[in-house]
């Protein structure tokens, strides 16, 4: 039998500094029909330590995608997308821009850093959950994702 | 008015073509298709060689990973090394599950990997939910005006 369904539990880091963005997501995640886990990393910084697992990090996964804002505190979206493909170890993952920049210059330069795509978050809450499912659907059930290749 | 959303399909196998054809005529959103059969033409497409001098950028890459002569890796990377095209979406859609290939896929940046399914109704409707990912839900480059 082909495995085209992952049954394996997917572990998505998000990083994203808007709480009420980070419980809609979660929330979204929640319903949909792929089982995960999501970890949340506030800002730049918070998400190298954990993709690099320092420090509290020790023990956590290696995601299986990342969603990723552009506008953060301390190192942002655009900082953290080029040292993540910049890095051997690191550029596998998969990531995914969800930000509510519509600007074209993000979107470009965006792809440039090989940003695996781009997402504007709308700002209507359902329009917001239809785009969490879609996500899904899309990188959850019908990509075949890296399987972590942990060295 | 923006130009059509238009797809480079690189495919040799013209039963998966013909079946992404079928399928792209019955979805909701219905793109533009180019078909090239080998990675050579494929690139020479996108570079714009003769005879393709006034050829669109595509919005959007299907790439088949077995082709004849270079094969889908070589083009991908290619692709992504080209900083003139670096920033055009590749979704690999192939035949193999070898975790090998989908590692090395990710490692040269394709922005998706992508099973064929191997029932027909299923393969036409994974299609569909590319294309209507693409050009509904992600923003692309080829539509910011560069």
């Amino acid at each position: 039998m082909p495995k085209t369904l992952r049954s394996k539990n997917i572990d998505i880091l998000l990083v994203e500094d808007n709480p009420g963005d980070v419980r809609l997501t979660r929330e979204a995640l929640k319903e949909g029909k792929v089982l995960n886990t999501l970890y949340v990393a506030i800002d730049g910084v918070d998400a190298l330590e954990f993709l690099n697992k320092q420090g509290r990090y020790a023990d956590v996964p290696r995601p299986d995608i990342i969603l990723l804002d552009l506008n953060l505190p301390r190192k942002d979206g655009r900082e953290l997308l080029a040292d993540i493909k910049n890095n051997p170890d690191l550029r596998k993952i998969p990531v995914v821009i969800l930000t509510t920049s519509k600007a074209e210059e993000d979107i470009l330069k965006s792809y440039d850093l090989h940003a695996n795509c781009y997402i504007t978050k709308p700002v209507d809450l359902d329009q917001f959950l239809d785009v969490v499912k879609s996500i899904e659907n899309f990188w959850f059930s019908i990509v075949k994702l890296p399987s972590g290749g942990q060295q | 008015m923006l130009d059509p959303f238009t797809i480079l399909l690189v495919d040799d196998f013209s039963l998966d073509v013909e079946l992404i054809r079928a399928a792209l005529s019955r979805c909701k959103h219905k793109p533009g298709l180019r078909v090239s059969p080998d990675g050579e033409s494929a690139l020479a497409y996108l570079h714009k060689q003769p005879p393709h001098a006034s050829a669109a950028t595509p919005d959007l890459v299907l790439l088949d990973l077995h082709l004849p002569g270079r094969d889908g890796f070589a083009v991908l990377q290619e692709i992504k090394n080209d900083p003139g095209l670096a920033h055009i979406p590749v979704i690999m859609l192939t035949s193999s599950e070898d975790d090998g290939d989908v590692e090395r896929a990710y490692d040269l940046q394709v922005n998706g990997y992508i099973v064929k399914p191997v029932i027909a109704r299923q393969f036409m409707e994974s299609i569909c939910s590319i294309t209507e990912f693409w050009m509904k839900t992600a923003r692309l480059p080829s539509r910011v005006g560069r």
